[in-house]
């Protein structure tokens, strides 16, 4: 795409994040939207786009009241957020809508109005990996992270620190889920889920939303909040089942991802100040690291162990405390987003100073898809 | 068998010979026909070079521990703790198995550590591919 041809305007997450039992899922995605749309002071009448994962977009459309010229129901998992703000990039550019709507609504922990995930029997993971016992992501997610450790030399403390930096952030954020420091022993001694992964390895499981709105560039000062310029963006795919990824120490997804995005918004990563990595375990942001190529292979455990993604440190990465610590509904690339917006409108909690370029990386399924957008604060 | 509770897989028309194999305790997978690639999970082409002539063949059932977790949240049928395991097969491909015949511990679940198959009798058509450390 055109670089910030495309501004994000709108930008808001559901009311409350955490445990939401009074709103279904439905519900969730509206009043993010609703708080959206009072962001950059517009109503349903004035979005011809909308673009939802988990939920039909025509589900959404109708319940707000939207009349569509554009509609984009992509579901690859937690980062479809990600690739709604690449399609309605280009949706708008070509045309198809002028304003675009992105809405996000799980009800994951209280799971109020939400579906099932089952493999069915028949499927290619019903048929080859479900009968072995797999019992959702904790079990599932982090298989192939033991070979990663013996291949690269990474350590279960380094890994543990990926948790504990986070929490350093959260503790900064006051609508983040969990905000008391924690320790590496805190980390290596909770709870067993899937050896080798422990408890504060995992993320939490919380109910919220997020919106955003998007509209050309050139438009973009008539809304009143800073706007926030798409850069680049890269999306792929791999594999839905683990067992078939092709190589167990780095995503292809993510690698394609990543460096169509950073090709798009012609950068390189000495330009980035801020970076998001979509942490649905403690091993995500290490593989994201090394294949978005912010470091070389086998080097992300140490370079977050000495302290170079907290608070202080040369590349603020998971500044909302990420999902380990900030929130996790299920589909966590919208609280991302949501984080890379205030980043660089300047609004976050643990406000990077003069941040003007922020990476924002996410991943849909078990390492199945990615999407990566890269945003500016600096006008065209 | 009527007390089985865990996943049963359905076969399809592409992954039947593969179930058939298995009922027969054959491990069996597919070779492409034009450009030598082995193929799992099964289908009637190659996702190396698209040809569709592809034959089916009987591995060794011999491989290798790549990596696993050990599951401490059972899933339904499941005791935990249970290994959840990938076996790189000697012929390349990789599947998803439970390690059967060893302890579920770390020590005993040594990475590379030499594996060979069994076959579980699960339904009268299903036996599922397992496999059990090869000794020396």
């Amino acid at each position: 795409m055109k670089q910030k041809s495309i501004a994000i305007v709108g930008a808001a997450e559901t009311t409350d994040l955490g445990k939401i039992p009074n709103l279904s899922q439905i519900q969730l995605h509206a009043d993010a939207a609703l708080n959206a749309m009072a962001d950059c002071g517009i109503t349903a009448k004035d979005i011809d786009g909308i673009a939802t994962a988990g939920d039909s977009p025509a589900s959404i459309a109708h319940y707000l009241g939207i009349t569509p010229t554009w509609v984009d129901g992509t579901g690859v998992g937690g980062c479809s957020f990600m690739l709604h703000v690449r399609h309605a990039a280009a949706a708008i550019n070509e045309g198809l809508c002028e304003v675009a709507l992105i809405t996000h609504g799980e009800s994951g922990r209280s799971r109020i109005g939400r579906g099932g995930f089952a493999s069915a029997p028949a499927t290619l993971p019903g048929q080859f990996e479900a009968p072995y016992g797999p019992a959702g992501p904790p079990s599932m997610f982090t298989i192939p992270v033991l070979r990663m450790m013996k291949e690269t030399g990474l350590t279960l403390e380094q890994l543990a620190m990926v948790a504990v930096v986070q929490r350093e952030w959260a503790g900064m954020n006051p609508r983040a889920y969990m905000h008391d420091p924690i320790t590496v022993d805190d980390v290596v001694n909770s709870r067993m889920i899937a050896y080798p992964f422990r408890l504060l390895m995992c993320c939490l499981v919380t109910d919220g939303g997020g919106a955003l709105i998007l509209t050309k560039a050139d438009r973009a000062k008539d809304f009143p909040q800073k706007p926030v310029y798409i850069l680049g963006t890269g999306e792929s795919v791999e594999t839905p089942m683990i067992s078939q990824m092709e190589d167990f120490t780095s995503s292809k997804a993510f690698r394609v991802s990543g460096s169509k995005a950073f090709s798009e918004a012609d950068i390189t990563h000495s330009d980035v100040d801020h970076l998001m990595i979509y942490d649905a375990f403690a091993h995500l942001p290490i593989y994201g690291l090394e294949d978005l190529g912010f470091v070389g292979r086998g080097e992300a455990g140490a370079f977050i162990a000495d302290r170079n993604t907290a608070p202080g440190g040369k590349l603020p990465l998971n500044t909302n405390g990420g999902g380990l610590s900030y929130m996790h509904s299920g589909m966590y690339g919208m609280y991302a987003l949501q984080e890379s917006v205030r980043q660089m409108r300047g609004t976050a909690p643990a406000q990077v100073e003069d941040a003007k370029i922020s990476v924002c990386h996410g991943v849909g399924g078990m390492f199945m898809a990615s999407g990566t957008i890269i945003m500016s604060n600096e006008s065209p | 068998m009527a007390d089985y509770k865990k996943p049963i897989p359905v076969p399809t028309p592409e992954t039947q010979d593969f179930w058939e194999g298995a009922k027969k305790e054959e491990l069996r997978l597919q070779r492409c026909d034009d450009c030598s690639a082995v193929i799992f999970p099964p289908r009637p082409f190659c996702p190396s070079c698209s040809s569709r002539e592809v034959s089916s063949f009987t591995a060794s059932g011999q491989g290798r521990l790549y990596s696993y977790v050990i599951n401490e949240r059972a899933a339904p049928g499941f005791e935990a703790p249970y290994a959840i395991a990938i076996v790189e097969l000697n012929e390349g491909p990789r599947m998803m198995t439970n390690i059967v015949n060893c302890e579920q511990t770390p020590e005993s679940l040594v990475l590379d550590m030499p594996l060979k198959v069994v076959f579980e009798s699960i339904t009268e058509e299903i036996s599922l591919p397992k496999f059990q450390p090869a000794g020396d």
